[in-house]
């Protein structure tokens, strides 16, 4: 217990150190970005340029509004989106984060039990027709990006079957099925090209014969005795992957008009809007070190061979 | 095999439970936008997309009608002006009420625009011109009852000039000029109009379920608006719509009563009835750097581009109609000068092409002959210029344009084409070092502003064009021809001819907007001048 959480003080120590790093190198890089944060920047005069600066306090030297900054952050204070005239950034990623993160967790939980049920019946029948399709998908899956799908999707069930709506963020969970589809193609062909892998290795292994041999059916051994072995190695790449598509997609959210985070960062970049830069790149470096923690944490727990550091 | 079938048939059937038919509601339009809103606070707005958004909550003193006339909207009648055209005294309705039913008084215009100038409140508004003592307020320098504005009494406002503007009967429609409760505003401080509870308005509409980021919101009728007999729709609900496609498909699917078309889609809705398009003041222009700044804060004629022959070669060397037809398949119209159509009409009501004259145009044999002569007089074969422009599609398709064009029309210019993000671009103009970069202006009530982006002391002048004629030209009509407006005109001719006689810029084309119009909507009003293109407040669907 006391290895335990002299390890977990030691994730969160440099989970802090490298949050720390992120945001400072952020802060430096930003302010070498050319041009103003302000939307009107082309016909603003010297004057009002001189307003600006000064109600924003940008007038301050460099490593004084680092500081300021820091100072803001610990208490809370992620500062005011100058896009969007000044909103505070903290109203903008809470009004934002919703319909991103329940996108990406549907996507991840759908793309991730369909992909793994077909990866364990593409290893079921390795060689044969359906590995091939299954295979097949997976590519594909991997190839065409999501913006592709979403189009078809919508051509498919919006325009030509009126089946969901085209677009936007009216209808409740009717408006999230076809994000959600297109989003959740590429978990599931992740996923079903690594459980396909893993469990071909698993089912060729001793414990698996002794099953066959005690006249287990092949179903029942893949997913009650395969799968909890090839599921290990998958959570891995699961993590990384829900924090992603939980930051939202630029292409996708535009696509069906769902009011994500997912162009903000691209845009507050573009825009200059500096205090949107921090708190997006914060949030996004925040949630990744935390998936990845409890990943490893998640990975001791299940799999024993791994043990935390200084165990024997 | 089966088993998979019919489970397909099964989530078809699941699938279809959930489709809805989309009823009709005769009171209620499904309006479209391009993007989020920077604000809604009609003190701050400086742009398009918030200038639609807050134009249906505001209650400005003048709207423009369809000429681009004002005509009393606040005020009951259009302003008295004083002799030497400096002072405005203006009546306001004694009717007007809030969303709330409080009554709408003259101090709270006067509030309004104070907040435009209040260095407190930081606006990067640049409509609200010419008010006496702005500049001063905006620095600190004076206290805000120093602004030229102030309340005579509860229904009559006074506005007092640096100098005499004709045009400022038609700023008066900006929605800047639309009342703000002091007393409710100061209450919300810093908060004020972040969201729809934030914010009272006097207007047709009120703003509802805003709170900020959103891209979907609605406009509900104001029962105390002074005119609400006349406003048809009890909701006008707005819809941010990114993707070109999505908005289409929503349009013909009946969810959109109006979508933009970009120019790449005009050509699939060219002759049906519900193409609309709309010139706008929107000019592109190719810019020139004549003057380049060093490295020690001097500036040098720019080795190529100080040449007039050169410059003269490249104006008359591109052909715009192509561009405008064939590139931008009708999304604008070849420029006739510096300053666009439609802002502006002469003294004898004549257009800006009609009155001065169509002074851009494609001569190929004359811009060969000046880059021959302009090579010689530089001494070399051959020159490089590198054409800097941002990085969205319209601007790659222009500069992509503009390279071939200029190439293949000019043997011995070589152009270096470089797209980049639009603040990289915005960054390298006023570093006042570039070579050509694909800028634009677009005025909104004075077309003074046009030939000002190149005054020699003017920020924006990226060319950094140095011109005492042009100086003083500008300054006459900023000053003295304030109450002789044919003097004016004829002083804006001659800012224009000057600009392009001396191919200072070389304007490219005059942006057109496309839209699907649901062709059953009526009533509303189309506008060139200020930031809002449409005027939906009295529209209404056709019985």
């Amino acid at each position: 217990m006391k290895r335990w959480s002299k390890y977990i003080g030691k994730r969160l120590f440099y989970m802090a150190l490298t949050l720390l790093i992120i945001a400072s190198a952020t802060f430096f890089l930003m302010n070498v970005l050319p041009g103003t944060p302000y939307n009107n920047q082309d016909r603003l005069t010297a004057a009002q340029l001189e307003m600006l600066n000064k109600k924003y306090g940008f007038d301050q030297p460099l490593f004084q509004r680092y500081i300021n900054y820091l100072k803001n952050i610990l208490h809370g204070d992620f500062g005011i989106s100058l896009q969007f005239s000044d909103q505070p950034v903290a109203t903008l990623l809470s009004q934002r984060m919703g319909p991103s993160i329940q996108l990406g967790l549907q996507a991840v939980l759908f793309g991730t039990v369909v992909g793994v049920f077909l990866g364990v019946i593409a290893a079921m029948h390795q060689n044969k027709f359906l590995d091939v399709f299954c295979s097949l998908f997976a590519i594909t899956g991997r190839s065409v990006p999501n913006f592709v799908v979403a189009v078809l999707l919508q051509l498919l069930f919006a325009i030509t079957l009126n089946w969901l709506p085209i677009g936007l963020w009216n209808e409740g969970f009717r408006s999230t099925i076809l994000p959600t589809l297109a989003l959740s193609i590429s978990p599931m062909a992740e996923s079903c090209r690594f459980i396909r892998t893993e469990m071909v290795e698993v089912l060729s292994s001793d414990y698996i014969e002794l099953a066959r041999a005690k006249g287990m059916s092949e179903i029942r051994i893949a997913f009650s005795h395969g799968l909890r072995n090839a599921l290990i190695p998958l959570i891995t790449v699961l993590g990384p992957m829900t924090v992603s598509l939980m930051t939202g997609s630029l292409v996708v959210e535009n696509i069906f008009a769902v009011p994500g985070i997912g162009e903000q960062f691209t845009k507050s970049i573009l825009s200059n809007d500096y205090y949107t830069i921090m708190a997006v790149t914060i949030l996004f470096s925040a949630l990744l070190v935390a998936v990845i923690f409890l990943t490893d944490i998640l990975y001791q727990i299940i799999d024993p061979r791994v043990r935390v550091e200084g165990a024997k | 095999m089966k088993r998979f079938a019919a489970g397909i048939v099964f989530l078809i059937l699941i699938l279809s439970l959930f489709s809805v038919s989309y009823a009709e509601d005769n009171k209620v339009l499904h309006w479209f936008i391009g993007g989020e809103i920077t604000t809604m606070d009609t003190t701050k707005v400086y742009d398009t997309l918030s200038g639609e958004a807050v134009f249906l909550f505001a209650d400005p003193l003048y709207r423009l009608d369809q000429n681009a006339d004002p005509q009393p909207n606040l005020a009951v009648a259009l302003p008295e002006i004083s002799e030497d055209g400096t002072v405005y005294t203006i009546t306001i309705r004694d009717d007007a009420k809030y969303a709330n039913g409080d009554p709408v008084k003259a101090e709270d215009v006067v509030y309004a625009v104070q907040r435009v100038f209040d260095p407190a409140v930081g606006s990067q508004n640049s409509s609200v011109t010419g008010i006496k003592n702005r500049l001063a307020v905006r620095a600190g320098e004076l206290p805000l009852e120093e602004l030229g504005v102030k309340a005579v009494s509860d229904t009559v406002l006074e506005i007092t000039l640096e100098a005499a503007d004709p045009y400022f009967t038609k700023k008066l429609a900006d929605t800047s000029y639309s009342p703000i409760p002091k007393a409710f505003a100061e209450e919300k401080g810093e908060g004020y109009a972040l969201s729809a509870d934030a914010l009272l308005s006097a207007g047709p509409f009120i703003l509802a379920g805003w709170t900020g980021t959103e891209i979907s919101w609605s406009y509900v009728k104001n029962p105390y608006y002074w005119d609400a007999d006349n406003v048809y729709f009890d909701e006008i609900i707005y819809q941010v719509v990114k993707d070109q496609n999505t908005a289409l498909n929503l349009y013909e699917a009946g969810q959109l009563d109006g979508v933009n078309v970009s120019s790449d889609f005009i050509p699939l809705y060219e002759g049906q009835p519900d193409l609309t398009k709309i010139s706008t003041l929107r000019m592109t222009n190719l810019e020139q750097n004549i003057n380049q700044l060093q490295g020690d804060g001097s500036y040098t004629p720019h080795p190529i581009l100080s040449n007039e022959n050169i410059r003269k070669a490249l104006f008359y060397g591109i052909d715009r109609e192509e561009l405008c037809t064939e590139v931008l398949n009708g999304a604008a119209a070849p420029a006739v000068g510096v300053i666009p159509n439609g802002i502006a009409s002469s003294p004898d009501g004549q257009s800006v092409a009609e009155s001065f004259g169509v002074q851009v145009y494609f001569d190929l044999d004359a811009a060969q002959a000046y880059l021959k002569k302009g090579l010689e007089e530089l001494g070399v074969d051959s020159v490089k210029l590198r054409l800097v422009t941002s990085d969205t599609d319209e601007s790659i398709k222009i500069g992509t344009y503009l390279q071939s064009e200029i190439q293949e029309n000019l043997p011995g210019v070589i152009i270096d084409l470089a797209n980049v993000p639009s603040s990289v671009r915005f960054a390298e103009m006023m570093g006042y070092h570039f070579d050509l970069a694909l800028g634009g202006w677009t005025g909104d009530y004075d077309p003074t502003s046009y030939p000002n982006q190149f005054e020699t002391s003017y920020e924006h002048n990226h060319a950094k064009w140095v011109s005492e004629e042009l100086t003083g030209l500008i300054s006459a009509l900023n000053n003295e021809d304030g109450n002789d407006f044919e003097a004016r005109w004829e002083h804006l001719k001659q800012a224009n001819h000057y600009l392009i006689d001396n191919a200072v810029v070389i304007p490219l084309e005059q942006a057109v907007n496309g839209y699907l119009i649901n062709p059953n909507l009526t009533g509303y009003i189309t506008h060139q001048l200020g930031y809002s293109v449409f005027d939906l407040s009295r529209a209404s669907f056709a019985e």
